[in-house]
């Protein structure tokens, strides 16, 4: 009967494993009000736990890459987001608050992630910079921490585990502001899917020329380790914003082809499902038609959604094109609705060894909102909090009251440290609040200066979370109008600031060298006087004649003036 | 290979002991045995391999180290000369996992390149660089005089990834290409620091010297032909669970597996053992069955085991292009290095065109020129180094590219590598000047091309 039992068992999971392991692609084109595209890729692969039941060590990848799991196999992590960002994402402009992958982090580079802890710190803290490191080596960027004071640990908050329980794992967010995004990273990046950039919609994505000469740009991976109960899930996105008006103007009528080069490319032969999507915008077409077309909740407003099954047959190498009826020539709108909350942040310097961060919520929906707001400084930012002002657009009357409370962690100055800064604020509706922090750059030692002198330091994005979003319900009733906003309906959670370039005045390291050899001269050439003055005499050498006829043609000095050191010894031939 | 041998040896060896107790081995494989104790680890199955640590003169492996020193997107002809350079070797048959790319600016997604994610190396634009596949392993402020010097000498904290290592070994070849703004003995990095002569001549001398990094010690006891014991591997000990091993073998030491075991795992670990210990002079390895005593019953053996990590390369190849480049090499004092560099004491290296829709220019003489020659090479050619030095022209380069084989003094033996038969130093052959030349006939292919 066991036997029996076992038997039955062993297809049963074969076919649990298989089915566990899927492959997703999504291509979204979202139209700006701006004139912009933005494009969005998105590969999703599910998996089972890669390591079998077996006593031996040994591990089973399909779908998913070894390079990229085994060292969070290996390190015990439960979660990890990498994410890239070139280029500044204009809230205005956009209309939205930040880019369609709601995961893509603030400006640079960034790690974070939970650690399945045991209690034991110092481990969890090295198994975090090794898989840091590991990740870091992986992209082609240097993501793992220089010194062990970069680690930022009080964003477990902010950055909530999509499984288990806080309990029993250690949050980790590692920020580097100053990593940008090139071929280096997408190469690695490409490698990492199934269909490493030679079929299916990775293919569209394997053309550095093209995607790189977009405006604002983000990459990023987010993993979710397999558990005993849920089988991991790895999400790779590319994001990237296409200025779709021509140089001399015109209509923004664009293709897959126009902005690829080429059509819907040959499907990935393990890919589960392969989907173009269109956010479509008023008054835009589309041939060939969508065959599927219905209404979103997305990022706080009720859209309409074009979807292509890239996997149909007769697809492959047919051209999707769009345009807007009746639009010769486009026109920028004069006004461009903002987002429901936007962050705006600025840092005015009257010296460079002072200087103010603003940061300015602006709040356009019409109830008052409740959000954190999250700083993190290198130590050499010293902020005042006890200075921090609150005021609303429009009025000088302080509204401390806006500020419900907050957690501050300061650095350790002068060693290699993090000061992390969260503000608990309400964004009062219709309104703007602005919050001011001021600050003072500490001085930076020698050696930690950044070797391109005179460009200053990046710090990281500052991090709105908004505490009262409710999520983007799936299923909806029909009868809701399209284009209807109810801002918190998004499950975007987090906005972003910009990165800032703080001005550190480097010092000319030349100038001391400079004292130092200048007086180091002036000090030899005066003792050297000294010394002459008082121990030589100056007077007439006489030297035996025979000597100067037998060196003929050789250089020896001849009769002459000559220095004659201690003048006693040779007082004979003195005059 | 050789430790999967050795393995596969152990593994016969112990599948038959329970056959062959009482019997007298036949007498080769007793010869394979012995010599595998010995230490020397030649293991004659069929053909001769030449073991770990005779390694000397063996060239199984190639690595590159391409360095870009300076930033700024006016310097972008030295990111171009290491990019270029990069393309031929990776295309001479280098794959990138033995390419360490170190760039210290990104003038591929500069805002200020008006061709996204490319690199130029002429006026034409032809041919881009950056393509579609690179692996820039150090990169932007990575690149660093600390970080060329640690990968030279292999000294890295233990989570550095494999990619950012040079994984070398005693039979590598590796080829050094370095770029930037240069003087008298020194190139500078970034714009804050500066690596001298002397620097790159010290770490090239610690990557030749042999190293030994750590005891090893067994000890074990054997009833009959079942043996039990420990092996430690510096601070790690592993309880070795019962084995069979081969009783009564007069011409073995007592216990086979572990000095056998003991000399496997410092191999295997190479380049994953801590490295960081500091590198000293080679004490003489102790014959592994120097402590061995033995019972009719029981043996106990002590098996200090010097972990000889062997040096770190074979030849050196040594290029630099930059102002007064020959000074760089000047204070090499290492075996087995042959270097050649852009121009002399005293005189500039030129950039040597430039592209007017870039903005600037897009490579230096000297480089262009190498290049000019390397792109004509295939992968089984079978030119030397000196053809390759013949091809200098100071009226073209516009400087005086030096060449310095007066290091590559070493006994003369041929080479093993598949695509070579040349001999080295080849008998007869006077190439550039009499002090310098023949010693110049290195294939070429000694240091791009993939081996074994």
């Amino acid at each position: 009967m066991r036997i029996l039992l076992l038997a039955s068992l062993v297809p049963a999971l074969a076919a649990a494993l298989s089915t566990s392991n899927s492959f997703h692609e999504a291509l979204t084109l979202h139209p700006l009000p701006d004139g912009k595209l933005s494009v969005l890729f998105e590969f999703t692969t599910y998996f089972a736990s890669a390591s079998t039941g077996s006593s031996l060590r040994q591990s089973h990848h399909y779908l998913t890459p070894p390079s990229l799991l085994l060292p969070l196999e290996h390190n015990n992590i439960s979660e990890l987001t990498v994410s890239f960002v070139a280029g500044q994402w204009d809230q205005r402009r956009s209309g939205e608050a930040g880019p369609l992958h709601y995961e893509s982090g603030g400006g640079g580079g960034e790690v974070r992630g939970w650690l399945r802890s045991n209690g034991d710190k110092a481990e969890s803290d090295r198994a975090w910079t090794a898989v840091t490191h590991a990740l870091g080596g992986l992209f082609c960027a240097g993501l793992g921490p220089s010194d062990e004071g970069d680690i930022v640990r009080s964003f477990g908050d902010i950055y909530p585990p999509h499984r288990g329980s806080p309990s029993n794992l250690t949050h980790y967010l590692l920020p580097h502001p100053f990593l940008h995004l090139c071929t280096e990273n997408l190469t690695p990046f490409l490698s990492l899917l199934p269909s490493k950039g030679l079929s299916g919609l990775s293919s569209l994505l394997a053309q550095p020329g093209t995607v790189f000469s977009w405006g604002f740009k983000s990459e990023g991976i987010e993993v979710i380790m397999p558990d005993e109960t849920s089988p991991g899930r790895w999400r790779g996105w590319w994001e990237g914003v296409v200025d779709l008006v021509p140089e001399r103007g015109g209509s923004r009528a664009f293709s897959l082809e126009r902005i690829f080069g080429r059509g819907i490319p040959r499907p990935f032969p393990e890919a589960e499902t392969s989907v173009l999507r269109l956010m479509v915008s008023e008054g835009m077409s589309m041939e060939p038609e969508a065959p599927k077309r219905e209404g979103k909740w997305i990022d706080g407003r009720y859209r309409e959604v074009a979807e292509w099954d890239l996997l149909e047959p007769g697809m492959q190498g047919r051209d999707v094109r769009f345009w807007w009826d009746g639009e010769r020539d486009f026109v920028h709108p004069r006004t461009l609705r903002p987002p429901s909350i936007s962050v705006l942040r600025t840092v005015t310097a009257p010296h460079a060894s002072d200087g103010t961060f603003t940061i300015r919520f602006s709040n356009a929906g019409s109830e008052s909102r409740r959000a954190v707001y999250s700083e993190v400084w290198p130590w050499w930012v010293k902020g005042w909090i006890s200075e921090i002002s609150l005021r609303v657009d429009g009025s000088d009357e302080s509204r401390d009251d806006l500020l419900d409370s907050m957690s501050y962690h300061p650095s350790t100055p002068p060693t290699p440290s993090t000061t992390s800064l969260h503000l608990f604020l309400t964004l009062p509706a219709q309104s703007t609040l602005v919050v001011s922090i001021p600050f003072t750059k500490l001085t930076l030692k020698y050696t930690e200066h950044r070797p391109d002198a005179e460009r200053g330091v990046e710090i990281p994005s500052g991090i709105l979370n908004l505490l009262d979003t409710i999520g983007e319900p799936e299923s909806v009733s029909s009868d809701v109008p399209l284009g209807v906003e109810n801002a918190r309906q998004t499950a975007r959670r987090r906005i972003y600031t910009n990165r800032l370039l703080l001005d550190v005045p480097t010092p000319d390291f030349s100038m001391p060298y400079n004292v130092i050899i200048m007086s180091s001269t002036v000090m030899a050439v005066f003792f050297g006087l000294m010394q002459g003055a008082l121990t030589r005499k100056w007077g007439w050498v006489e030297l035996p004649k025979g000597e100067g006829r037998g060196k003929q043609g050789e250089d020896e000095p001849k009769a002459g003036v000559s220095v004659v050191e201690g003048g006693a010894q040779l007082a004979g031939s003195s005059s | 290979m050789l430790i999967s041998l050795r393995a596969a040896l152990l593994a016969a060896v112990a599948l038959l002991a329970p056959f062959v107790v009482g019997q007298e081995l036949p007498p080769q494989l007793t010869q394979q045995v012995a010599d595998l104790f010995a230490g020397n680890g030649s293991v004659s199955s069929g053909a001769t391999v030449a073991g770990i640590g005779a390694t000397g003169g063996r060239h199984t492996n190639n690595w590159a180290v391409l360095v870009c020193a300076s930033r700024y997107w006016f310097n972008y002809r030295h990111m171009a000369n290491t990019l270029a350079m990069y393309r031929t070797i990776k295309r001479l048959g280098i794959p990138d996992s033995n390419i360490i790319l170190m760039l210290a600016d990104d003038v591929a997604c500069n805002a200020r390149n008006a061709f996204p994610a490319t690199v130029y190396a002429n006026a034409g634009r032809q041919m881009d660089l950056y393509g579609d596949g690179i692996e820039v392993d150090y990169r932007g402020y990575e690149v660093t005089v600390e970080s060329f010097l640690r990968l030279l000498t292999g000294r890295h904290p233990d989570h550095l990834p494999p990619s950012k290592r040079l994984l070398t070994d005693a039979s590598s070849n590796v080829f050094i290409y370095m770029t930037g703004h240069g003087g008298n003995e020194f190139l500078k990095f970034q714009d804050n620091e500066e690596v001298s002569a002397f620097d790159i001549a010290d770490a090239i001398e610690q990557m030749w010297e042999k190293r030994s990094v750590r005891a090893d010690v067994g000890i074990g006891v054997c009833f009959g032909t079942v043996c039990v014991g420990t092996v430690c591997v510096g601070a790690v000990c592993v309880a070795l669970p019962a084995l069979p091993v081969l009783p009564a073998l007069p011409a073995l030491p007592a216990l086979p597996l572990l000095p056998a075991l003991l000399d496997v795992a410092p191999v295997s670990m190479r380049g994953v053992a801590s490295p960081d210990s500091y590198p000293h002079r080679p004490t003489p390895s102790v014959p592994l069955s120097h402590f061995a005593f033995r019972t009719p019953l029981a043996a106990l053996m002590l098996y200090p085991h010097n972990a000889d990590v062997p040096s770190r390369f074979n030849k050196l190849l040594y290029v630099v292009d930059t102002c007064q480049a020959n000074t760089m090499f000047s204070k090499f004092y290492s075996p087995n290095i042959i270097s050649t560099g852009s121009s002399s004491l005293g005189e500039n290296s030129y950039s040597h065109h430039h592209d007017l829709d870039i903005g600037v220019a897009v490579i230096d003489s000297f480089t262009h020129y190498i290049l000019e020659y390397l792109e004509t090479l295939g992968k089984s050619s079978k030119a030397t180094l000196k053809d390759f030095f013949n091809t200098y022209d100071p009226a073209r380069i516009q400087s005086h590219p030096g060449i310095s084989t007066e290091l590559s003094h070493t006994p003369r033996r041929r080479f093993s590598s598949p695509t070579s038969s040349a001999e080295w130093p080849p008998p007869s052959q006077n190439v550039l000047a009499a002090s310098q030349g023949s010693r110049a006939a290195v294939p070429f292919s000694e240091f791009v091309h993939p081996t074994s």
